[in-house]
């Protein structure tokens, strides 16, 4: 065994040198990719980050001025309603104050008729209480006129502020509409937006960016009211 | 193998196992691409990120909506007094253009004809007016001359038929032309009769006291004198030809205490006479009440005319009619109405419009109406009666006719915004504000619902009776002006022949039908 030589041979250890050689630029080339990869995600998350903060920032932006106008809306319907409701309070004073002078009126009725079937005018002086009765009767008629005028300019007055309260509504609601559509559009794409960091797919990053993107020019829309 | 994804690949496809090398396409290649996507792209997004964020921290600060285009110009002609455009502009246009960012001017008119004139006009140099409204009786007048253009071409079908839904169909008739859409209706009036409660009611209790001297009027009328078992109806609603004469005979000879002067002794009769739009339209009437149709509407010897004409040459035979309508002009609608208004006349011929004036109408501002207008009545047009009796009764019944009058908004056919104009149209007649019209102006609202509505919606109760009256006389008799009364100029050849027969004649002429015939006759063809 000591005279034998202890090389091995050479055929061998070419080989094994190769075979290192192989498998050191594999760990090389797949250390590439991988950094390669990491690169790519990092590079998408970042991408996906700044895209969540632009589109949660504007998302904010939007439920504020969203919340300002459903509140012009309830504004307005709050005013519509006190002008209806206190026009509906006027309009009951104005049927009390026709009831009276409906039974006024049948009063006055009552005391011509009498008269008339005794055959006496007004202008006899034997009947000077009643004459004085129609004389009365007549004026608190009247009266009663000028006052229920009064109240129907003021239930008219109402009717006209209901009116255009109820007017005013229409120009916020069409906003609302639209920044509601908007949020809901933004939110969809910051969900996209989540799941492209957990799935490092690209296609879904540009569909959360192209939903922001629909859903800012929605409330951009919402604001101006071009369409 | 399956599980290492990366180890077989070429290291640029290998990049992700789902990121695939077509994706990053920009990671390799071209450098310019490269400086592009991974530098200069971020940035901008990143600028255009603050930028959107930054419009939206300002539209927070003012969140009311701009108006970012700039202020517009338009015109809308109208018909109206300086009360009522001052109304409208205050209480319709101003809102609208708030709304709409359009700065509305109102252009008046006095007539329709001066609305012809600036229409046509407005067709050979157009001034930006963008909506007009006009009368349904010159309405094909000017479509044909070319002056309008469809008021429902410049905007969807579906809007078009959404907003017609709204109308009542009777005030669509004249809108709607070859199915098209030329016109939003805008606003109605029907004439019908004003009197006086306490006129009425001196009159049903006494007539009765001159039955001897009406008999005799009649008589030498009709040879016979009243229908048999005649007694006044107690409503003008009921009234006919006959009982406007009875009343009318025994106001011209009594004392009124009602009026003003009172207990004067006038006639308190007045009908619109002489050449004016409103006396033709109230004599063509007439005709129909007495049974004229459409197709006899040339035939000036037509039973129907000659009885109109007998009955109105009756009445100003005995002096029942008021002193103005004997003028050589005429009195027209607003002359009638002063002397109603000033409590000189029992009983007129009247619109809405007018009624609200003469009233004193439900507005804080309206100029004051009559004094104790809650004695106004209001009543259908007394139905057609011929004087002519068979068998005690009247030979030739007829019926309460009136026409209607609607005005309608047309755009002009060089208008620079038609669906603006169909919008404006169909904006001022939404129903607050068609209501707020009625009431402060006065109109037979044409809205569906305000049709519908009207008794629940009017609370005041002599409106209710103004609008129940004008309701009523549409379901007795209307119908709008026949187009050829002013093609074939027939307004002004029955405008004259009233002028002669009736009050062209010796007033003590005969009034026979014979001696009305024979006028009638008398008078050349065609003038």
């Amino acid at each position: 065994m000591a005279n034998e030589p202890a090389t091995p041979p050479p055929r061998d250890d070419a080989e094994e040198t190769k075979h290192l050689r192989e498998e050191l630029d594999r760990r090389r080339a797949e250390g590439d990719a991988r950094e390669a990869k990491e690169a790519v995600a990092e590079q998408l998350k970042n991408r996906v980050a700044l895209a969540a903060i632009v589109l949660t920032t504007a998302l904010s932006f939007i439920g504020n001025i969203r919340g300002n106008r459903a509140g012009a809306i309830t504004q307005h319907n709050d005013a519509s309603t006190q002008a209806r409701r206190q026009s509906a309070e006027l309009w009951a004073y104005y049927q009390t104050k026709l009831a009276e002078r409906t039974s006024l009126e049948l009063a006055h009725d009552r005391v011509r008729l009498d008269l008339k079937k005794r055959g006496l005018s007004r202008d006899d002086p034997s009947i000077k209480l009643e004459a004085l009765k129609l004389t009365e009767y007549e004026e608190r008629i009247r009266d009663f006129d000028s006052d229920t005028q009064q109240v129907f300019y003021r239930v008219q007055d109402l009717a006209k502020q209901d009116d255009a309260e109820r007017r005013e509504v229409v120009e916020p609601a069409r906003a609302v509409e639209r920044y509601e559509l908007a949020s809901k559009l933004i939110t969809l794409a910051l969900i996209l937006l989540s799941v492209t960091i957990l799935s490092t797919q690209l296609w879904l990053f540009f569909a959360g960016l192209g939903l922001g993107a629909i859903g800012v020019l929605l409330a951009f829309d919402g604001y101006f009211l071009f369409f | 193998m399956g599980r290492e994804p990366f180890a077989a690949a070429e290291p640029a496809a290998i990049a992700c196992h789902c990121v695939r090398p077509r994706r990053v396409w920009y990671m390799a290649g071209d450098p310019d691409a490269n400086l592009f996507m991974s530098k200069l792209l971020p940035r901008v997004l990143v600028i255009l990120g603050i930028a959107v964020n930054v419009v939206f921290l300002f539209i927070n600060l003012r969140p009311e909506r701009p108006h970012l285009a700039k202020l517009r110009h338009a015109k809308v002609l109208l018909r109206a007094d300086p009360w009522r455009a001052k109304w409208i502009e205050e209480n319709e246009l101003k809102d609208f253009a708030a709304v709409n960012h359009i700065e509305l001017e109102l252009v008046t008119a006095a007539s329709f004809e001066e609305v012809i004139s600036l229409l046509e006009a407005e067709k050979a140099h157009p001034t930006g007016l963008v909506l007009a409204s006009i009368d349904d009786e010159i309405a094909e007048e000017l479509r044909k001359a070319g002056a309008l253009r469809p008021i429902g071409a410049a905007v969807p079908q579906e809007e078009v038929a959404a907003a017609i839904a709204e109308y009542t169909p009777e005030a669509m008739l004249p809108a709607r032309i070859d199915d098209q859409t030329w016109y939003l209706p805008r606003r109605a009036e029907v004439d019908i009769a004003a009197y006086l409660s306490p006129a009425v009611e001196e009159a049903f209790l006494h007539w009765d006291e001159d039955r001897d001297g009406i008999t005799a009027a009649l008589i030498e009328a009709n040879g016979v004198g009243l229908p048999k078992g005649y007694a006044l109806k107690k409503s003008p609603n009921d009234w006919d030809a006959y009982d406007l004469f009875v009343a009318g005979w025994y106001w011209a000879h009594h004392p009124a205490a009602w009026a003003s002067p009172r207990n004067s002794i006038a006639p308190r009769i007045a009908l619109r006479t002489g050449d004016g739009e409103d006396a033709v339209r109230d004599l063509i009437s007439s005709f129909y009440a007495h049974g004229l149709k459409s197709a006899d509407l040339a035939k000036k010897d037509d039973p129907a005319v000659l009885d109109a004409l007998q009955w109105e040459a009756l009445l100003r035979r005995h002096h029942l009619l008021a002193a103005a309508c004997e003028d050589p002009k005429g009195i027209d609608s607003d002359g009638v109405n002063a002397l109603f208004k000033a409590r000189q006349l029992a009983w007129a011929p009247i619109n809405q419009e007018d009624s609200l004036w003469v009233h004193g109408g439900s507005q804080r501002d309206a100029e004051p109406g009559m004094s104790d207008p809650q004695e106004i009545g209001w009543s259908v047009r007394p139905r057609g009666s011929s004087l002519e009796l068979a068998e005690g009764a009247p030979r030739r019944p007829g019926r309460s006719f009136s026409f209607t009058k609607e005005q309608l908004w047309a755009v002009p056919v060089h208008a620079s915004d038609p669906k603006l104009a169909f919008e404006l149209a169909h904006f001022l007649t939404q129903r607050g504000l068609q209501q707020r019209e009625t009431e402060a102006q006065g109109l037979l609202p044409i809205r569906r619902d305000l049709r519908a509505d009207y008794p629940i919606v009017f609370r005041l109760a002599w409106m209710q009776r103004l609008l129940d009256a004008s309701y009523r006389q549409v379901t007795r008799g209307s119908g709008s002006v026949p187009p050829a009364l002013a093609y074939a100029e027939l307004d002004v050849m029955y405008a004259a022949l009233r002028a002669r027969v009736v009050y062209g004649r010796p007033i003590t002429a005969p009034v026979t039908l014979t001696a009305i015939t024979e006028a009638v006759h008398e008078v050349p063809h065609g003038k």
